[in-house]
Parts: structure tokens; C-alpha cells; sequence
């Protein structure tokens, strides 16, 4: 998870306060978010949109952070969507679905937590690359 | 700046695809709706629920005890769950005295039928396609997600607690007097059909038998209860007479022209 630092400034206090505000984002809309996943999304991308023009580090991260929401976004809407067919559709309860449920809920927790460890982390300035986000990020995001 | 390659990228986002189906399947192995007693706590609670709402309809209308009656009813049913390899144990039905023209179905594979609808169906075939309908709704568990929907979960754990009375009416009446979403229904339709051609009876008087209720709906203030809790009948009518067209069956009849005049002789 840690990598390289891809800058070549080191940033100041208020932007690791900007950058590690990004990943709380989407920690705090997770509690709103729960029954709507859309809703961390949302948090984050107002935030991303927030801080378009901020600085390279803050983008970076924000970037970083929304981008991880997506796929989170992709299967829990289908957890959501699976739940909403069973409790009011033809769909019955099966084996299936509560593989799927607790496998997205393991999924949910590693993100949660490496989400906050992160958060920590670039508060102290230590710069963390998330596997395929960041590399997708360093593509996305240009000084 | 160091750009990792679009195919170093490509190739983690796979791996992490990879990774949810994998744990998914690894986590799909355990058999969760035993180790979680899912369908055990369901059928108890089905049971119980069951019991309570049947006991309040119950006093709308008495039980038919006329032996060939229920035989021939028993018939029809038995007919169309061995064609259909539905399991017939667990169905149990129940023939009430009332001049409402209606049948439904309350959880744990109760089915309520009552006398004003033997009186209103004119062939034998109107009959099975109204039980298969209504077998089809016990089946795919819809009386369930019905009382889910329309009364909440924590109302429903109420009621199988043994607490609640109005509760258990409320329940009674959505089951018998209100209508399953148009999704349920015409799942329940296409279902019925299959029912009834894999019992070799022709489906289309099913849907003149819709067709004819509507009819009369539209000429009364009052509607025939079965209408009123199958809305749409006369779309309903247009597709299963659409998807019936087609179907190659060696028509037979469930009952003995007997059997079905012993039947038709119960008046409400």
C-alpha cells in the first residue's frame, strides 16, 4: 500500500489536513450511506469537485478517493438491489445471496479500514498508493 | 514521476475482480441456510402465522365436509402437483362456505377456496387455472414478501408471537381482499400456465374465465372479490390466451364428468 512518493514538493500542513479529509469523507457518509451506497459517492465526488482546483497533493488523494468508491458503489448496489428483489420480487433467499452479502461486507471492512489507515497516514505526511487505485490515479491526475 | 504502465494497471484491476469472485465462491461453499437455520426458522414462524390468520378467516365462512366435494378438490390439486413434481404434502387447502367469488393463499401452503367461486367457474378448466394461479403464489413464496411488504416485518414477528389480534385480521384481510404486485401476478400467471400444460389441461379457459369476471365487474357496483384482488384481468385475459395459442396439449380433463357435476353441486 505504501509507495513511492510521486511528488516533488513536500507538502504543508494544511494541505495533509485537505488530503486526509478526503478518505474521512467517505468514511463519514458510509454511516448516511449504509442502506444507499450511492451516497458515499456522492460525498466524495462534492468533495473531489471541492477541491479540483486545490493542490497537486490534495487532487491526488481526492482522486484517489472517489475512484475507490466506484467499484464499493458497484457492489453494494447490486447487494441493494439483490435485497430490494428479494424482499419485495420474485427472488427467494439463497445460498448465494448470503455469500454475496458477507463477501461484500469483507470487502467493505478492508476498504473501511484502509481508508482510515490512510487517512492517518498522509495526516503525517506519509504518502500511501492503494493497489490499482493508485496506480489508476497517477494516470488520472496530472501535477 | 513514475507512470506504472496502463497493463501493470489493467492487470491489478483484474486480479482484484478476480479476488471478490473468488472469495464469493470460496464464502458460497458453506451452506449458509443451514448453518443459519433460514428455512427452518421460516417455516415455524410460516406455521404459526398461518394458523392464527386462517383462524380469523375461518369465521367469514364454515368448512365444507362433504366428502365428494373435497375429493373432487383434493383431485384437482393432487393432479396438478404431480405433473408438476410440486410437493403435495405440503399444501393443505381449505373449502369455505361463502358466496364471495374468490381463492388465495396464506403462508405455509394453506389455500382458501370458496364456494362462491366453485358456483362462478363454468368448466372445469376455469377452476385448475385459478388453483394453479394460486399455487403458483404459494410456490415462489409470495405470500410472504406480500405480508412483508404490506404489514413489516417486526408486525409479522408480532403476530407469530401470538400477540396482536388486530394484527392478525389486518394480515387476513391483505391476503384475501388485496392484490399481489402486477410483477407477482403475471409471475403466478405464466407459472399457472406451465402448471396446467405439464397437467395436460388446456390453459385458455383460464383467461376467458378472467375475461368474463371483468365483464361482469364492469356491469356491477360491487366487483367479484377475485377480481378485485387481480386487477388488470382484462390485459391479464390478452396475454395467457397469447401464450397459451401456441402450446401443443393432449387436453384431458382432472375430474370424471361426475366428480365435476358432485362438485359444482356445493352451492355457497
Amino acid at each position: 500500500m505504501r509507495g513511492r512518493p510521486p511528488f516533488s514538493y513536500i507538502p504543508g500542513e494544511h494541505e495533509l489536513e485537505q488530503a486526509s479529509n478526503s478518505y474521512l469523507m467517505s468514511l463519514v457518509a458510509l454511516i448516511a450511506g449504509l442502506p444507499l451506497p450511492i451516497i458515499n459517492l456522492i460525498a466524495t465526488l462534492v468533495f473531489f469537485i471541492g477541491n479540483r482546483k486545490g493542490s497537486y497533493f490534495v487532487r491526488w488523494h481526492c482522486t484517489q478517493a472517489l475512484l475507490s468508491q466506484f467499484s464499493l458503489l458497484l457492489v453494494n448496489s447490486t447487494g441493494f438491489y439483490w435485497t430490494m428483489s428479494i424482499l419485495f420480487g420474485p427472488v427467494q433467499v439463497s445460498n448465494h445471496y448470503i455469500a454475496y452479502m458477507l463477501t461484500i461486507i469483507l470487502f467493505n471492512l478492508a476498504e473501511l479500514y484502509a481508508t482510515i489507515y490512510t487517512a492517518m497516514q498522509v495526516r503525517k505526511g506519509i504518502h500511501i498508493a492503494w493497489w490499482f487505485y493508485g496506480g489508476l490515479t497517477q494516470l488520472i491526475c496530472k501535477p | 514521476m513514475i507512470h506504472p504502465s496502463f497493463k501493470l494497471i489493467l492487470f491489478q484491476g483484474l486480479l482484484l475482480v478476480a479476488l471478490f469472485f473468488a472469495s464469493w465462491g470460496i464464502v458460497s461453499q458453506v451452506h449458509w441456510m443451514q448453518v443459519l437455520h433460514i428455512q427452518e426458522l421460516s417455516e415455524k414462524s410460516e406455521k404459526k402465522l398461518s394458523e392464527l390468520i386462517l383462524s380469523s378467516i375461518e369465521r367469514q365462512g364454515e368448512e365444507v365436509t362433504d366428502i365428494n366435494a373435497r375429493g373432487a378438490l383434493d383431485s384437482i390439486i393432487t393432479g396438478i402437483c404431480t405433473a408438476n413434481k410440486l410437493d403435495r404434502n405440503k399444501i393443505t387447502y381449505h373449502l369455505l362456505y361463502n358466496k364471495e367469488v374468490n381463492a388465495f393463499a396464506l403462508p405455509a401452503g394453506h389455500l382458501v377456496i370458496y364456494t362462491g367461486l366453485i358456483d362462478a367457474v363454468k368448466q372445469e378448466e376455469e377452476l385448475d387455472g385459478v388453483i394453479g394461479h394460486e399455487l403458483a403464489h404459494i410456490q415462489l413464496s409470495h405470500v410472504m414478501k406480500k405480508l412483508i411488504k404490506e404489514v413489516g416485518i417486526s408486525v409479522l414477528a408480532t403476530i407469530a408471537g401470538s400477540k396482536g389480534t388486530e394484527a392478525i385480521t389486518k394480515a387476513g384481510k391483505i391476503l384475501s381482499a388485496t392484490a399481489f404486485d402486477r410483477v407477482l401476478e403475471k409471475d403466478a400467471d405464466l407459472t399457472a400456465i406451465k402448471y396446467l400444460t405439464n397437467a395436460n389441461v388446456d390453459p385458455r379457459p383460464f383467461g376467458n374465465f378472467l375475461d368474463r369476471l371483468a365483464k361482469l365487474a364492469s356491469g356491477k357496483a360491487s366487483y367479484p372479490t377475485w377480481i378485485n384482488t387481480h386487477p388488470d384481468s382484462r390485459d391479464r385475459a390478452v396475454y395467457l390466451r397469447e401464450r397459451s395459442k401456441h402450446l401443443r396439449i393432449n387436453h384431458r380433463k382432472l375430474l370424471s364428468k361426475q366428480t365435476w357435476g358432485r362438485l359444482k353441486s356445493i352451492k355457497p
